[in-house]
């Protein structure tokens, strides 16, 4: 009885005192470079790109910087070899992935390091294969370990075709639809300006220089959006030129969708402005149906086939990444909160020809995301723990070996 | 004594049989082709068995993940920041495991973990879900006259919600506004590069610490782009020569910390900046002497050797993709010491 009493006695002191594991990420062997995508920035009012909703990075962790908004999933020695720069927030990617292929050089030379992880979101996608690119002619050799986008367009998406069709141009004005301003001023910079509010803020006063919104959204159709203007724009001539063989040791890609009930309101407001919700989960070659993206449709706009901005068949590039969401976890010796796994996704294959994946890797579900377009970066609402899932991302980087 | 132990004893064991089987099991993560799988404990443990669905109750379910939260955030329950965090983790956690109740949930699990704190605890949880109605709701669609007034409206919400806790919540933003505005009076002020750089390392310290500064540093790279991106700083280096130039560059970096090795490494690259910048340059200027005599086919031929001639097969590739693209990268004008 005795014996037993102190069994218990040492049972219940070992479960009261026993610690909460919080697991952290494995610090990568290379650093890791956030891209951000359109109208983005490192940091602007209220939130980091990559951040949570409090205005934190995803980069900091607790122990580097002894601040109280902090990465508690990763190791002190992450935070320096995690970098996000700032490219100009709204032009096609061939200026801003040379933007990022400067920084990422300047970074390069201060750290020493020989190689990088690039990992972008949205349009950051298409940027980080420009710098991969870059580097490999830069050094002879290819520079980047993982490669991963993010909710990226990489096939284009009917969001940005819809809104050329209706801010058609005109020369070089953007909204010849727009009424004049009674003002006589033009109109655009209203309708750009809310345009980038519904998004974030782009109006912060840094690389305004730069900015070209008719550029960065015609980079985001898959097609040349105007074959008599002179140049030739669009996704598919990118990913002609910048597609992903022989420039990083890795490929993948975690690809988002969500309901229409749950996407944030902004991107619910952009569908009503522009009277569109894409069905982007079906398969077929090129932009067959010319909505801008390729592929097509399955015949319903309300089975999770996009994000809100862009469609599930436009986002895999390379391997397909899932990601799983693990919560507290109890066993006899003690509760702790497992870090968030990623995985390869054995079924959808690699897709090595950006322009012409097959139809199961356009059209499966399979390991897809459920969060919007917004979700993964730091715009809420949402029910993700950002510094988690880049914690995940970056212990996923680690265990491939980069 | 011992009717106190045993009582606790089957306290915890009872806790730990409801966590065992009530919170949920970790799911293995899919194993690709070579996929990761997690080094925690819990990756090899079995489901939890049927037997534990008799407990299954939302009662013995708070209680776990009450005993849980509280060994995880007692130390630091105090502060501001990580009370919104614990309730952030548990509006999450509920959202998904009681979609119906998780809001009730979430209040019934605060007060189990923290009785002492219920009361700041379900003040904050209202606070941050109005705050995030509204910032999902109304900030996105209200109009501003500039990013000031927007700013101005992020902050006087925040305020009204939280207090004078909205400093400490939002705390790294303030920092990196202060700095942004610090470094916006330094580019203001007529100071020389070689003083404007003192100041800049001050603030610099004063700001982040020392943590920034060396060739390992936090975001080294970055806030060496930021000075040398200012307007005063840009237009002294372009005025001095080369030479200058070097010196100039090579001091700041050293005054940030970078050690010898990175020194080298970074005059090399200003070295191939500069030489790539000159080409871009003498190639514009003979690009266009080239459009004023050829025309067609005869231009297209003669703009890609020159272009080859002029950075190499490789580099002419991506001038080439960029010019059909509507992109002259020599249009713009360099940064020195960025790009």
């Amino acid at each position: 009885m005795s014996f037993i009493r102190t069994s218990l006695a040492a049972l219940a002191a070992l479960v009261m005192t026993s610690p909460v594991y919080a697991e952290q990420a494995q610090v990568t062997r290379y650093p890791v470079v956030l891209a951000h995508g359109m109208a983005g920035w490192d940091s602007i009012g209220g939130y980091h790109y990559f951040g949570n909703d409090w205005g934190d990075s995803v980069g900091d962790s607790c122990q580097f910087l002894e601040i109280n908004g902090c990465n508690e999933w990763i190791k002190g020695s992450q935070s320096p070899k995690t970098v996000a720069f700032q490219v100009t927030s709204l032009n096609n990617s061939e200026v801003r992935g040379n933007e990022l292929f400067n920084q990422v050089l300047s970074f390069m030379a201060t750290t020493g390091y020989s190689h990088v992880n690039l990992v972008g979101h949205s349009q950051g996608g298409f940027d980080i294969r420009k710098v991969a690119h870059r580097l490999k002619a830069h050094y002879g050799q290819a520079r980047v370990g993982a490669m991963i986008s993010i909710s990226s367009p990489h096939r284009g998406t009917p969001y940005a075709k819809r809104i050329l069709d209706l801010y058609a141009r005109n020369g070089t004005a953007f909204c010849r639809a727009l009424p004049p301003n009674p003002d006589g001023s033009d109109p655009c910079v209203g309708a750009i300006a809310n345009i980038g509010d519904l998004l974030f803020d782009f109006a912060t006063g840094r690389s305004t220089e730069s900015n070209d919104i008719i550029a960065a959204v015609l980079q985001l159709v898959h097609e040349d959006y105007d074959a008599n203007d002179g140049v030739v724009t669009g996704a598919k001539a990118f990913n002609q030129n910048y597609n992903v063989a022989g420039v990083a040791s890795y490929v993948g890609s975690i690809i988002t969708r969500q309901d229409d009930l749950s996407l944030n309101p902004v991107l619910g407001t952009i569908h009503a402005i522009i009277g569109l919700n894409a069905d982007g989960d079906g398969y077929c070659v090129g932009d067959c149906n010319n909505d801008g993206a390729a592929g097509q449709g399955d015949g319903s706009i309300y089975d999770m086939d996009d994000d809100g901005l862009v469609g599930l068949n436009s986002q895999q590039m390379g391997y397909r990444i899932k990601y799983t969401e693990d919560d507290w976890t109890c066993r006899w010796y003690g509760c702790w909160d497992p870090l968030d796994t990623m995985t390869q996704v054995s079924g959808t294959g690699y897709v090595s020809d950006i322009n012409n994946p097959s139809s199961t890797q356009m059209t499966s579900h399979e390991g897809a995301m459920s969060q919007d377009h917004l979700d993964v970066i730091s715009i809420g609402p949402d029910t993700l723990d950002e510094f988690e899932v880049y914690a995940g991302l970056f212990n996923f980087i680690y265990a491939k070996g980069y | 004594m011992n009717s106190r132990l045993v009582a606790v004893a089957v306290i915890a064991l009872l806790m730990t049989m409801a966590a065992l089987y009530l919170l949920p099991s970790r799911q293995d993560p899919q194993q690709g082709d070579s996929g990761f799988s997690s080094t925690s404990p819990a990756a090899t443990d079995s489901a939890p068995s049927s037997a534990g669905a008799a407990l299954q109750t939302p009662e013995t379910q708070n209680a776990a993940i009450a005993a849980a939260v509280r060994e995880k955030y007692l130390s630091r329950i105090g502060d501001a920041v990580w009370q919104i965090k614990l309730i952030d983790h548990l509006i999450n956690l509920m959202k998904k495991l009681d979609p119906e109740n998780w809001l009730a949930r979430v209040e019934q699990i605060l007060a189990l973990a923290f009785p002492e704190f219920v009361d700041q605890l379900l003040e904050r949880l209202s606070a941050m879900l109005r705050y995030e109605d509204w910032l999902a709701n109304t900030f996105p669609f209200m109009s501003f006259q500039s990013p000031d007034d927007r700013y101005q409206a992020l902050w006087t919400t925040r305020r009204a919600l939280f207090g004078e806790d909205a400093e400490v919540i939002w705390a790294a933003e303030l920092v990196d506004r202060r700095f942004r505005e610090q470094l916006g009076a330094l580019d203001d002020s007529s100071v020389p590069m070689t003083g404007k750089v003192g100041q800049y390392i001050d603030l610099l310290r004063d700001t982040y610490g020392d943590k920034v500064f060396g060739s390992q540093g936090y975001n080294t790279t970055q806030f060496m782009g930021d000075f040398l991106q200012l307007e005063s700083v840009q237009k002294e280096l372009r005025s001095a020569d080369p030479v200058q130039q070097g010196e100039l560059l090579r001091t700041f970096r050293q005054q940030m910390g970078l050690d010898e090795a990175a020194l080298a490494r970074w005059d090399e690259l200003d070295a191939q900046r500069r030489e790539h910048r000159l080409s871009g340059e003498d190639y514009m200027a003979a690009r266009q002497t080239l459009a004023e005599t050829l025309s067609g086919e005869a231009l297209e031929q003669a703009i890609q050797q020159l272009q080859i001639d002029h950075f190499g097969e490789e580099e002419a590739r991506f001038i080439r993709n960029e010019e059909a693209s509507g992109v002259f990268r020599f249009q713009q004008s360099q940064i020195i010491g960025v790009n």
